[in-house]
């Protein structure tokens, strides 16, 4: 992977902070040119909630027949410290639950291999649910390894956010 | 070959915050250990639809005693229409950048080479830390910021901390 970014991973905006207090969804987006995508979850759990954040599919960036992967991805999980910034490999699996007890930044990331999504899909999001709670926040942003390199440097139109 | 996030990796930078009309500044990062670091800005300004300037800093600890503003121009990028557009900008190199002024989702990307800090065009600095100030992000805007780093050493990247001097 050309670890150059924006060229070689490439971000794309799922949902830019706000509060979690309401369930959220991040923008849907097409992974049809995409050879690997990284959801990235951070936030901030300002009180302690049992946060669940689910990926789902869907066939268009409209959300059509969207519905929670149905295959387990590779997960990382760490709770940020000033004097750590660790991630740990969580086991597989379609959403993540923040344990209620953990407070302060929170950062998770799933890995998701368009091949791995089924025949129709080729589109996701990422939902927090409601933690009720007005001053915990969240932000995800995608980091798409693209099919084509090449086009991703040079592209004059929306790729991502479009089918 | 390198795979994210065990090699190319993520460190936090600010979890979202919400603005206090103050300055909001990003974790002090040792870019010591550090090829190269990304930090990407990502600025919800739906509140006030105010600009927020951006400007990087370093020193040299992590406890950021004195605050310098770079001495070079870095490469910047920015998407400031976020939530309806994936395309990015190449801005002129520049030591800061400020968002538009709009109510719209923008991200910014810095990219730092530590061996370029100086402190004169010509002079090298001892500083090999690193972050962002946001100048005065209003009430009611919010903000977060991703570093991305490529670590000097790959085969220790999973062990090595890099937010500690």
């Amino acid at each position: 992977m050309n670890p150059f970014i924006p060229e070689g991973l490439f971000p794309v905006s799922g949902a830019s902070p706000e509060t979690t207090n309401g369930a959220k969804t991040a923008d849907y987006i097409s992974l049809k040119n995409a050879e690997m995508c990284w959801a990235v979850v951070y936030m901030t759990q300002a009180v302690g909630h049992a946060t669940a954040i689910t990926v789902e599919r869907a066939t268009d960036v409209a959300a059509t027949g969207t519905v929670a992967i149905a295959n387990a991805v590779p997960i990382w999980y760490g709770n940020m410290t000033t004097t750590s910034s660790q991630l740990a490999a969580q086991t597989d699996a379609v959403s993540f639950t923040i344990n209620v007890g953990v407070t302060g930044d929170v950062m998770i990331i799933f890995q998701i291999d368009p091949a791995n999504l089924g025949s129709t899909f080729d589109c996701i999001t990422v939902k927090a649910a409601n933690s009720g709670q007005a001053t915990n926040f969240w932000s995800v942003l995608y980091f798409i390894k693209p099919r084509y390199q090449s086009k991703v440097a040079s592209m004059t139109a929306t790729e991502f956010l479009v089918d | 070959m390198l795979s994210f996030p065990e090699n190319l990796l993520i460190i936090p930078g600010s979890a979202p915050v919400v603005g206090a009309a103050a300055e909001i500044t990003s974790i002090p990062i040792s870019l010591k250990n550090v090829q190269k670091l990304w930090a990407v800005v990502y600025v919800n300004t739906v509140g006030t639809s105010a600009a927020i300037a951006c400007v990087p800093q370093t020193d040299a600890l992590v406890a950021f005693g004195s605050a310098t503003v770079l001495a070079h121009a870095v490469p910047i990028w920015s998407s400031q229409a976020a939530a309806t557009s994936d395309l990015w900008t190449r801005e002129t190199d520049a030591v800061n950048f400020a968002t538009t002024a709009d109510a719209l989702h923008k991200m910014v990307v810095f990219e730092i080479d530590p061996s370029n800090f100086m402190t004169t065009a010509t002079a090298a600095s001892s500083d090999d830390c690193f972050r962002i100030s946001l100048t005065a992000v209003a009430a009611g805007d919010y903000c977060a910021i991703f570093y991305i780093v490529l670590p000097r050493y790959i085969s220790k990247s999973d062990t090595r901390t890099y937010i500690t001097d």
